[in-house]
C-alpha cells in the first residue's frame, strides 16, 4: 500500500512543511508588502498547481484525439476541474492578498483580469461537458475546445500582462520578477510548498478520474 | 507578529484542518481503491462463467 502512496504523503509533509515554515521564517522586510509576502508561499504555489493541471489536461486533449480512448477523456477533463479548484484557490489567496497590499480585493491590473478571464474560459469548458450528452461527442468537442482554452490561458496569463504598459504584480508590466529576488530562506520554502501543491492536484485529479471510470464504467488498464 | 503567542494558534489549527483533509483523502482513496477491487473481481467472475 506504502508503495503507491509514498508521492502523496510527500505531497502532504511538503505543504504541512510550508504551512508552519512559511509562518515562522524570517522574511525580509519589504516595503508595502511587509508580512504578507508569506502569502507567496501558498497562492503562486497553488497557480503553479493549476498551470500543471490545465497543461495535463491539455496532453490528454491531444492524446485523446489521437486515440479516442475515453480514458484520456477522463484525464483531461479531471485535470480541468482540478485545475478550476486550484485557480479559483489561487485567485481568492491573491484576492486576500492584494487587499492587504493595494487595498482593493480587486484592481484593475491586466494579470488579474487575464485570470479572470482564462477561468472564465475554463468555466465554459465545465458548461459546454455538462451540455452534451452522447460520451463520444462530449470528449471529442470538449478536448477540441480544450485546447483553444489553453492557449487562451497562455495569452492572458502568460502574454499580455508582460506587454502592457504597467501592472502592480511582479514580473509583469515592466516590473522585476519575484523569483529573480526572491530570499534564499523563502526559497526553502516555496520550493517544496510549490512541489507539494503540485504532488496533492495530481493526487485530487487521481480521485476524481478514478471515480468518472467508475462511475461511466471505462476501463483504465485499456 | 512573531512575537504574539496567538500566532501559533494559527499555525496549530491551519496544520489540523490540513491534516484532516489529508487524513479525507486518503479515506477516499482506500473506498476507491476497495470498490475497483470488488469490481475486478465481479468482471473476473463473469468472463469465468
Amino acid at each position: 500500500m506504502i508503495k503507491g502512496m509514498w508521492w502523496k504523503i510527500a505531497g502532504l509533509v511538503l505543504i504541512l512543511y510550508s504551512i508552519i515554515a512559511g509562518l515562522t521564517i524570517d522574511v525580509p522586510a519589504l516595503p508595502v508588502i511587509h508580512q504578507t509576502i508569506r502569502n507567496l508561499f501558498y497562492h503562486v504555489s497553488m497557480w503553479f498547481a493549476m498551470f500543471v493541471m490545465l497543461g495535463t489536461s491539455l496532453v490528454f486533449s491531444i492524446k485523446y484525439l489521437s486515440g479516442f480512448k475515453l480514458k484520456d477523456d477522463l484525464m483531461a477533463s479531471g485535470a480541468v476541474y482540478t485545475g478550476i479548484f486550484f485557480g479559483t484557490l489561487g485567485l481568492l489567496t491573491g484576492m486576500i492578498w492584494a487587499k492587504f497590499t493595494w487595498g482593493d480585493f480587486w484592481t484593475n491590473d491586466p494579470q488579474l483580469n487575464g485570470a479572470a478571464v482564462s477561468m472564465m474560459a475554463y468555466l465554459a469548458y465545465a458548461i459546454l461537458r455538462g451540455s452534451i450528452d452522447e460520451a463520444a461527442m462530449r470528449a471529442r468537442i470538449s478536448a477540441v475546445y480544450n485546447i483553444f482554452a489553453f492557449m487562451l490561458l497562455v495569452i492572458f496569463l502568460g502574454v499580455l500582462p508582460r506587454l502592457a504598459d504597467s501592472s502592480l504584480h511582479p514580473g509583469k508590466g515592466g516590473n522585476s520578477s519575484t523569483m529573480e529576488g526572491l530570499d534564499p530562506t523563502m526559497r526553502l520554502v516555496f520550493y517544496p510548498a510549490a512541489l507539494g501543491w503540485i504532488l496533492v492536484a495530481f493526487w485530487l485529479l487521481q480521485i476524481h478520474k478514478r471515480k468518472r471510470a467508475l462511475i461511466q464504467g471505462v476501463n483504465l488498464n485499456k | 507578529m512573531i512575537g504574539d503567542d496567538k500566532f501559533f494558534v494559527v499555525i496549530i489549527v491551519m496544520s489540523i484542518i490540513f491534516a484532516g483533509l489529508g487524513f479525507y483523502l486518503f479515506t477516499i482513496d482506500r473506498k476507491l481503491s476497495k470498490i475497483e477491487k470488488k469490481q475486478k473481481e465481479l468482471t473476473e467472475k463473469n468472463n469465468a462463467e
